[in-house]
């Protein structure tokens, strides 16, 4: 199990998407936070923005990417409102989900799988392995964003201004949690479907909010049954990385549990079906 | 007594209603060369997924090392195939691929992956991704790869396709050699009948997903009458040679052509013989046609 880690590890660093998605991050994430200034001051941009937000009758069923980082009164920026801006647009999960189908995919589609799927003594192993890797790149994501962020904060002329650690702490676990177990989904998803484009586009659509925005339809429907206060997307994973911020202690409990769910629901399909079917 | 390492029973693969494989039992001793004769589409690489645990059985069970059902996953690990095409990672070098495997495998050091590429020729390589390389090399990668860990049984599909005639040659040292000094059992598949004739010591003969036959080297020689087929200028004179040299399972076939079916192994030798004695040889070849009958004729429709 430790060696079919290891060698998850190894092929995940070896990958040039590996390197790619993060330069691309890193460099885009100094300029964009940099520039949050500039595009703060502006009053044409302020009101543009102000008009998009006031067609909003429904945050979630708008579909698309959109963050807003908040200065504090003194015009400098809260370490966690760095994190959560950037977590609560999907900005991160877009990133994770693309390099789990691009990481999940690449033994079955190069045929690399053949090599080894076969003297493997269980297949969960396998699924195992992989959510380790993606676990791995999850943490590395999140502190390349971090790092990135805090340095476009320097470059644009502010202050990082630190919260109580214990607050820190726990945003940084519970959204590190939820990337996660929301790489673990796209992974199981790339396992049984085995098919990058299909992947991708369910990875992106939940990115980009446009399963949230087909959840808000599925919520009307189960209105007029009687649900009166249905929220599908409140029960999802993606719903709690887009709610999950400084403020949402409440949830907290909550939120464990559908991550928990979830992480058990696509770990056990995605061994289950790697279990049952051919490999090749 | 010989020793199955692999034995199946009434093995059967269906993808839809039809029957890639159709309930065949085949049994290969430890230490063989066993060799899968079939056309395309006879099932043999179903099969060899099957037993390389790529695919499981639509019905009927294999044994492996003297295990089954639940118990095979304890000798997984002792198996290693090289199926269809070599799967790589077209991003990484030849070492890299190799080096994924052996982590995988729980190997250490440099030189177990760099001995690895030498084994099969590819040690100067470099750092060349293994997208670059011709179907040869990635060939040869493939059955490196298949080594890593070496296995007690070698399973590999078709893997001298897309090799020169170079590389024929030191791919089938290197698994006769393997198969000796390693006591490494190989179940190898292929349709070249004249390569596989030439490393094989056990046959078994595939047509439409059955197991229609299964022989030893010798058995398949016997039956196919393999011999030797020299053409000379003088037959006469060549047939005292060969009284010479202590053979006399020979006939003068027409006025230039005679055929030995005796000691096809030193065919060097008697060209040589002949040779010395003054005897122009034109062609001389051990002669394959009639194995190719022999296979022809137990597939047929």
């Amino acid at each position: 199990m430790l060696n079919m880690i290891r060698m998850e590890l190894y092929r995940m660093v070896r990958m040039k998407s590996f390197w790619v998605i993060l330069i691309i991050v890193g460099v885009v994430n100094v300029i964009t936070v940099s520039l949050n200034d500039v595009m703060k001051d502006s009053p044409e941009l302020q009101q543009a923005i102000e008009a998009a937000e006031s067609e909003k009758d429904n945050p979630v069923a708008n579909i698309g990417m959109s963050i807003t980082m908040e200065r504090n009164e003194d015009g400098n920026y809260g370490f966690l409102e760095i994190i959560t801006s950037a977590a609560k647009g999907m900005l991160c999960a877009l990133f994770i989900g693309i390099f789990t189908v691009i990481f999940a995919t690449a033994d079955f589609n190069s045929g690399y799988i053949k090599n080894y799927g076969g003297a493997v003594k269980h297949r969960w192993q396998m699924v195992f392995a992989k959510g380790t890797a993606v676990l791995a790149y999850t943490v590395i994501f999140f502190a390349l964003f971090i790092a990135s962020s805090c340095l476009g904060v320097f470059l644009g002329g502010h202050k990082v201004v630190m919260d109580p650690a214990g607050k820190i702490f726990e945003v940084l676990c519970i959204q590190g949690l939820l990337h996660v177990v929301f790489g673990w989904i796209i992974m199981s998803l790339c396992l049984i479907v085995r098919n990058n484009l299909i992947s991708m586009i369910v990875a992106c659509c939940i990115s980009m909010h446009v399963f949230a925005a087909l959840y808000s339809l599925a919520d009307k429907g189960l209105r007029k049954l009687g649900w009166k206060n249905a929220d599908i997307l409140d029960y999802t994973v993606s719903g709690r990385i887009m709610k999950y911020g400084i403020d949402s202690s409440n949830i907290l409990n909550s939120t464990l549990v559908v991550a928990a769910a979830f992480a058990i629901a696509a770990c056990l399909f995605g061994s289950l079906y790697l279990t049952k079917k051919d490999l090749v | 007594m010989s020793e199955y390492i692999l034995q199946t029973h009434d093995l059967r693969k269906v993808y839809g209603d039809q029957a890639a494989v159709d309930g065949i039992d085949l049994k290969v001793e430890r230490g063989a060369i066993y060799g899968l004769i079939g056309k395309n589409g006879a099932g043999k690489t179903t099969t060899l997924k099957m037993i390389g645990g790529l695919s499981a059985p639509t019905s009927g069970s294999f044994s492996l090392f003297g295990k089954s059902g639940a118990e095979l996953a304890q000798v997984r690990g002792r198996v290693s195939c090289l199926i269809e095409d070599p799967g790589l990672f077209g991003n990484l070098s030849a070492y890299e691929n190799l080096k994924a495997k052996c982590l995988c495998y729980g190997i250490k050091g440099d030189d177990y992956i760099k001995k690895l590429l030498a084994l099969v020729g590819l040690a100067d390589v470099g750092k060349k991704k293994t997208k670059h390389f011709s179907l040869g090399m990635r060939q040869r990668l493939g059955i490196a790869l298949a080594m890593v860990g070496e296995p007690d049984l070698l399973v590999l599909d078709e893997p001298i396709n897309g090799l020169d005639p170079e590389g024929i040659v030191e791919i089938r040292d290197m698994l006769t050699q393997v198969s000796k000094e390693k006591g490494i059992t190989i179940l190898i598949s292929s349709h070249i009948l004249e390569e596989l004739s030439k490393v094989a010591t056990h046959y078994g003969i595939m047509s439409k997903g059955r197991l229609v036959e299964q022989l030893t080297a010798e058995e398949l020689s016997e039956r196919c009458s393999l011999r030797i087929e020299a053409v000379v200028d003088r037959p006469e004179f060549a047939s005292t040679v060969l009284d010479g040299m202590g053979i006399t399972n020979y006939k003068v076939t027409d006025r230039e052509t005679i055929q030995i079916s005796e000691r096809l192994e030193d065919v060097a030798y008697i060209n040589r013989e002949l040779n010395a004695a003054g005897v122009l040889v034109s062609k001389i070849a051990v002669n394959n046609e009639s194995l190719e009958s022999y296979f022809l004729s137990r597939t047929a429709d």
